[in-house]
């Protein structure tokens, strides 16, 4: 493994166009979830998140089945930055889409990386994204808690479990003396976990939407 | 009387699980003894609870992608394989060898084909019946530069940008729309010769002039933006 992680992207597209599996697996490992935080930070629903990542892989195999690109990375930016700029003028939101537009693509028809973006204080919601990644923040945050009160907060938000698994959880896990909790100090760890966690989102500067939701 | 504001969190959170949405605004309201720190927690705990559906979504979609790998090696496979000829999955090159003097040669049946541009560009214009002007303003490029591309004899086999860059310099092109068009031809070029058969239906009993006028079509939409493009 250590060897595929060791590869360039071009080289793991030809082992992958040859039939290694392994060498695609580390191909999307090492981009899916930088496509997911950029698409994120412009598209507010996962959902429809999900569905333009998917697209932009079936378009992508597409294309590189057609022609190996001289560089992987360039490609699946520009098809990121495509596919943002058609939802964003889907949504109305021209300005943005226009920001998007311009500059990425030279005149001999190349993109750039967005990792290779202007720093942070220039108008460039990608460079924005890659830089802000809320998902960051948030497990920034958690591991900034007490362990009990990170588990609990992670079991109960995160992976949906009841307060009972919960509490079973972190006796199996050592985080609370004792053989049993009672579902009453899950509920405190909870509330006192979320304390904690406001407190340091804030002082990470996490952007809270908050609010009624619909 | 006063509910612990456990309670109230716990009760938010059921809510939120139930139907995904919380009105943090509301729950103040409804409890003004918590109001300031249930309009400072709740955030936090819709906050991580978008965060679920983000990773969920997340793994969806990557699960998606690391299934593709099928679709992208099945072409690949059959496009490089040079299997023998088997009843029914006859090409399409006998029906178009006779056409035009500068039409890719049609190799024996069986055989490996390595095409060059300049064959690539003439034999679209001779299978689609275009004049060389149309052709140049369908592709984005002018008349001369085709002209000139026609007859060059770079192997389409491993072409690769740098090159096509070069190419461009020398015919007078621009780079973006000929790297389009190559990319185009070369597409055609491989489905024309592949033993994995595009045209199934009735293969054996259509005539030559049936299957030269599937493939046209083909090219025609091959012309159209692709519908994940529009």
């Amino acid at each position: 493994m250590g060897q595929i992680a060791s590869l360039t992207d071009e080289a793991l597209l030809h082992a992958a166009l040859s039939g290694a599996q392994e060498a695609w697996t580390e191909l999307v490992e090492r981009y899916h979830g930088k496509g997911m935080r950029i698409i994120r930070r412009q598209i507010g629903d996962p959902y429809l998140a999900e569905d333009i990542m998917q697209n932009l892989w079936s378009t992508l195999v597409a294309a590189v089945r057609r022609q190996p690109p001289d560089s992987f990375a360039a490609l699946f930016y520009t098809l990121v930055k495509r596919r943002l700029i058609d939802e964003l003028r889907r949504k109305g939101r021209s300005r943005e889409a226009a920001i998007l537009d311009g500059g990425e693509v030279d005149s001999e028809g190349e993109a750039h990386s967005l990792l290779e973006q202007q720093p942070a204080d220039t108008p460039d919601p990608l460079a924005e994204a890659v830089r802000t990644d809320e998902g960051r923040i948030l497990q920034e945050g958690l591991e900034r808690l007490p362990d009990h009160y990170r588990r609990t907060l992670e079991a109960r938000l995160l992976q949906g479990r009841s307060n009972k698994e919960t509490a079973r959880l972190l006796v199996d896990e050592g985080l609370v003396p004792g053989e049993t909790v009672a579902e009453k100090r899950v509920e405190n760890y909870y509330y006192r976990g979320l304390v904690e966690l406001r407190r340091q989102l804030d002082a990470l500067g996490y952007d809270f939407r908050g609010g009624a939701r619909t | 009387m006063t509910r612990p504001i456990e309670a109230v969190v716990a009760e938010a959170q059921r809510q939120l699980e139930i139907t995904g949405r919380l009105d943090v605004a509301a729950i103040a309201l409804a409890n003004p003894e918590h109001s300031d720190e249930l309009r400072r927690i709740l955030p936090a705990m819709l906050a991580l609870h978008e965060e679920r559906r983000w990773r969920e979504s997340e793994n969806r979609s990557r699960a998606f992608a690391l299934n593709l790998f099928g679709a992208l090696t099945a072409q690949a496979a059959s496009t490089s394989q040079a299997a023998p000829a088997s009843q029914g999955s006859q090409a399409l090159q006998g029906s178009q060898a006779s056409q035009g003097s500068q039409t890719l040669q049609r190799a024996p049946h069986g055989a490996e084909m390595t095409p060059t541009l300049g064959t690539l560009f003439t034999r679209d214009r001779e299978e689609t019946g275009l004049s060389l002007d149309e052709q140049a303003r369908r592709a984005g490029l002018t008349p001369q530069a085709l002209a000139a591309l026609s007859k060059d004899p770079t192997p389409v086999k491993g072409l690769d940008n740098a090159t096509i860059k070069q190419l461009a310099g020398r015919v007078g092109a621009s780079f973006a729309p000929l790297l389009k068009e190559i990319r185009r031809l070369g597409s055609l070029g491989s489905l024309a010769t592949s033993r994995a058969m595009v045209f199934t239906r009735d293969r054996e009993n259509s005539t030559d002039e049936e299957r030269v006028e599937l493939l046209r079509k083909v090219q025609e939409a091959s012309r159209q933006k692709p519908p994940e493009d529009r």
